[in-house]
């Protein structure tokens, strides 16, 4: 039986590349309840050994979970024919009619057909589906009731009905259990037994059997033994497959066949001497086995929400390599699942949905253990994750949902939580993003909406106000004004001040006119002080003009210090001068005085000669 | 005391020039609150668009415009609707609330990363341009008491000390001011694109840096014709990006 797999093995890497590769899909049934499951079966077969993925276009109506993959190489008369086949779970998303589109591989000659499909709601009565493939089960109404004789598990060892004894060589199949659940694991066992009688020339070739509607893993080693059959010795060769049914209903496992040489003395060649196979020619036999059937229940009612499909046992458990980080730091999180069954197909787990952390793509690996011909093995999820913000942030636990065989019930494994103490990260800090093309979207689903319109907006006054005084522009410049227009003004009454001479000079004139207007109001009757203030305006501007006193200045020593000046009056003002002095001392010191009315008019002229002499002299 | 009531009446004048209208036509609102109720969220949009380009000063109207327009579906106009609104009404717990959680959907945070929220919600909690109004009447004091102080120096002990208040006041508000322009720059905008490609030049002969999702808030550094150069403010990347996929607030 090595030498067997061995030649199949050297067929397969002989086999040409780029031979003709044809695709045909099917689902187990046209019409599910949007609760439940369809398994969709893609073939891929070609005459080569290797033959290319199928290619799933999006369908949009259902979650596609990946089932895992099943091939066969059969080689008759020296053709090689390669047959893979890909299952893929689809869960529903929507109630109505839908299509599956064509599915094709890189370079194949022949797309599938596409596939029509009705979701209809749960709890819907579902119709025994009549174009269901023929490869499927028989429908449960005609199986037969638990007990059934034709609900077998192994075949008999048959006889030979004319000597009574067992055949010289045979193929013999077996389960290990007739029922069980959709992906629960059964074993099959294909026994070659050949007696010494056999004969047997040169090597054998197994064809295994058709297994449409399981996924099948080798379980290798190819075992060689001896075995009594009735009192008769064989020697046997036994290979066995691990099936996982991916639908329920009766499941016929096809006939596993033997390709042998063996003599032909020319009677029962099984039954010839031992020399004589020396002398005979070499005769094909093909070795049958019998056709099995499997009864598949599908899964119990009673299946949680998150349940995918897997029978078995499983373990989980995760973990992340560091829990104190720094927002915007990378964070590995692993998920391991383990446990016995078909654990390659379960799918990720959704992500939770915490808007502190930002998921990147997951990646995930799988290794499988047959040890004591059981499938197990262990799953592991890696996804990088970084803190958005600072704080501690939990990680729930993650739950994966599977149906125990053993007890009969569903059950969950979950995680711990896990905690992650975020500190603030470096301002600045670039968050690890992988690169563009692993980023998540930046779009995170939530179950929650934005608040309402704004139906009763509140208006706030002072708010309006502030905003308003803000917007004023250049007028801000206002207040820049008033304060230089104030510091100038300081500045200037510091500087005069600081010298008391030339304020005096500065301020002759404003004094005289403020004597002359008190003389101009007083009244009539009050003529000779009028005649006074006015004197002493004349003679206090000039003694201001020369920074002298006024008490006892005469005209004389007026006129030498105006004409002293640095911008002395002209000579027709000094005269003007003189002739308003002499009269201001008149009018004062007269014994007749004056009237009120000519006082008036002399305090004007007096006015008028001191502006004269006020612009003549300068300020 | 002529020349402070020409003042007076001049800035009174200015105010009433400078205020914008606040209150949008009522049986437009209405109108838009109708159709939103209906579930028509993108004519509501509309209307509330119109309404909010008459209005620009109104929060609730911008508030309102962000909500039809992530009803809709419009993710990138919609945060620009409440980072307008927030920057109007920062005090308002609805505009905080839909701004951080449209924020949240387009994998940004409102609190920066490393900023404890209650510093954000006190550091924020005046707008901009009512922290620039303060600041301006701040200043207004400070200087009209310092040219009081100068013009009467009988009074000037008193006023000094006003002075000084009005001064520190001023500092405040002028720093306060100033910090929060540099956490809200001026030049900021919203990606408003569907999934934005940022290139390393200003042009389709560049090749593309990064995708940038929609509704991520993004500075922009400069323009070349029809491309702007930007960074994108919580990765601190930097590229070009076209026009038509920014929204400038």
């Amino acid at each position: 039986m090595k030498k067997l797999l061995l030649t199949l093995a050297a067929c397969a890497l002989a086999a040409r590349a780029g031979a003709g590769v044809v695709v045909t899909s099917a689902l187990d049934r046209t019409r599910v309840a949007a609760d439940d499951q369809l398994v969709l079966s893609v073939t891929v077969t070609g005459d080569q050994a290797s033959v290319p993925e199928p290619k799933l276009p999006p369908i949009e109506a259902f979650s596609i979970y990946d089932s895992g993959r099943s091939q066969s190489i059969s080689i008759v008369n020296g053709h090689i024919a390669s047959s893979v086949v890909y299952t893929y779970v689809l869960s529903p998303r929507s109630v109505g009619h839908f299509r599956i589109p064509p599915i094709g591989t890189d370079g194949a000659a022949q797309a599938s057909t596409p596939l029509d499909v009705d979701v209809v709601k749960p709890g819907a009565k579902i119709a025994p589906d009549a174009a269901a493939p023929a490869a499927a089960a028989a429908p449960d109404e005609n199986a037969p009731a638990a007990g059934d004789p034709s609900d077998t598990n192994a075949t008999a060892a048959p006889t030979d009905a004319r000597t009574g004894r067992t055949p010289a060589a045979m193929v013999v199949a077996t389960l290990d259990k007739s029922r069980a659940v959709v992906n629960e694991q059964v074993t099959l066992t294909v026994r070659f037994l050949y007696s010494q009688e056999a004969q047997l020339l040169g090597n054998q070739q197994y064809e295994a059997p058709d297994l449409t509607g399981f996924l099948s893993m080798d379980l290798p080693p190819v075992r060689n033994g001896t075995t009594i059959i009735h009192g008769r010795p064989y020697a046997y060769s036994e290979i066995k497959t691990a099936l996982f049914p991916i639908q329920s209903g009766r499941l016929k496992i096809g006939s596993a066949a033997v390709h042998a040489q063996v003599a032909r003395p020319g009677g029962d060649p099984f039954a010839a001497g031992f020399f004589n196979s020396f002398f005979a020619n070499p005769q094909a036999v093909v070795l049958h086995s019998d056709p099995l059937t499997l009864r598949v229940d599908p899964p119990p009612p009673g299946k949680p929400a998150d349940f995918t499909g897997v029978v078995g046992r499983l373990a989980a458990r995760a973990s992340v390599d560091h829990a104190d980080v720094k927002a915007g730091e990378a964070v590995t999180l692993t998920v391991d699942v383990s446990g016995s069954g078909n654990v390659q197909s379960i799918p990720e787990p959704p992500k939770p949905d915490l808007p502190a952390l930002r998921f990147f793509d997951t990646e995930s690996s799988a290794t499988t253990d047959k040890a004591g011909d059981r499938i197990s093995g262990r799953k592991t999820f890696r996804t990088v994750l970084v803190a958005r913000v600072s704080g501690d942030v939990s990680l729930p636990s993650f739950r994966f949902s599977y149906y125990d065989p053993q007890s009969k019930a569903y059950a969950v494994a979950a995680t711990s939580p896990i905690s992650l103490h975020v500190a603030p990260g470096a301002p600045g800090a670039v968050p690890a993003a992988p690169s563009p093309a692993q980023s998540a979207p930046g779009v995170t689903a939530f179950g929650e909406d934005v608040r309402y319109l704004k139906t009763a907006p509140q208006r706030d006054p002072i708010s309006a106000a502030l905003v308003a005084f803000a917007d004023l522009g250049p007028w801000h410049a206002l207040p820049f004004a008033a304060l230089a227009l104030a510091a100038l003004f300081d500045w200037r009454r510091r500087a005069a001040d600081s010298d008391p001479r030339g304020r005096r000079f500065r301020d002759a004139r404003r004094r005289a006119e403020q004597r002359l207007k008190a003389a101009s109001a007083l009244p009539d009757a009050q003529a000779a002080d009028a005649a006074a203030h006015v004197d002493e305006a004349l003679a206090a501007f000039v003694a201001d003009k020369l920074d002298v006193p006024s008490a006892g200045l005469t005209l004389k020593t007026a006129l030498d210090g105006l004409k002293s000046l640095r911008r002395p009056p002209a000579e027709p003002t000094l005269a003007r001068l003189s002739a308003a002095w002499e009269e201001a001392d008149l009018r004062r010191f007269a014994p007749g005085g004056v009237d009120g009315s000519d006082a008036r008019r002399f305090a004007g002229e007096i006015a008028d000669l001191i502006r004269t002499l006020d612009q003549e002299i300068g300020r | 005391m002529k020349l402070t009531l020409a003042a007076a009446l001049i800035l009174a004048c200015s105010l009433r020039l400078h205020a914008q209208p606040t209150g949008a036509a009522p049986d437009g609102l209405a109108a838009a609150r109708a159709l939103y109720d209906a579930g028509r969220y993108a004519d509501a949009a509309a209307a509330l668009s119109a309404l909010a380009a008459a209005s620009p000063r109104d929060a609730a109207i911008q508030y309102d415009l962000g909500d039809a327009l992530f009803k809709a579906g419009r993710l990138g106009p919609a945060i620009v609707g409440f980072e307008r609104a927030f920057e109007l009404d920062p005090r308002d717990s609805d505009v905080r609330e839909n701004l951080s959680f449209a924020l949240s959907r387009a994998g940004e945070e409102l609190v920066p990363p490393g900023t404890p929220p209650v510093l954000f919600r006190l550091f924020t909690e005046l707008s901009e341009r009512e922290l620039a109004g303060l600041h301006w009447a701040a200043a207004w004091a400070t200087l009209l008491l310092a040219a009081a102080a100068l013009a009467l120096p009988r009074r000037r002990e008193s006023l000094r000390a006003w002075t000084g208040g009005g001064a520190a006041l001023w500092a405040f508000f002028g720093l306060w001011w100033m910090g929060l322009r540099a956490v809200l720059p001026p030049g900021r905008g919203v990606v408003i694109a569907a999934k934005a490609e940022l290139r390393h030049g200003p042009g389709e002969g560049f090749d593309v840096a990064f995708t940038v999702p929609e509704g991520r808030r993004v500075r922009v550094l400069g323009s070349s014709g029809a491309w702007l150069d930007v960074g994108l403010l919580k990765e601190g990347a930097r590229g070009w990006i076209e026009a038509s996929a920014i929204e400038r607030l």
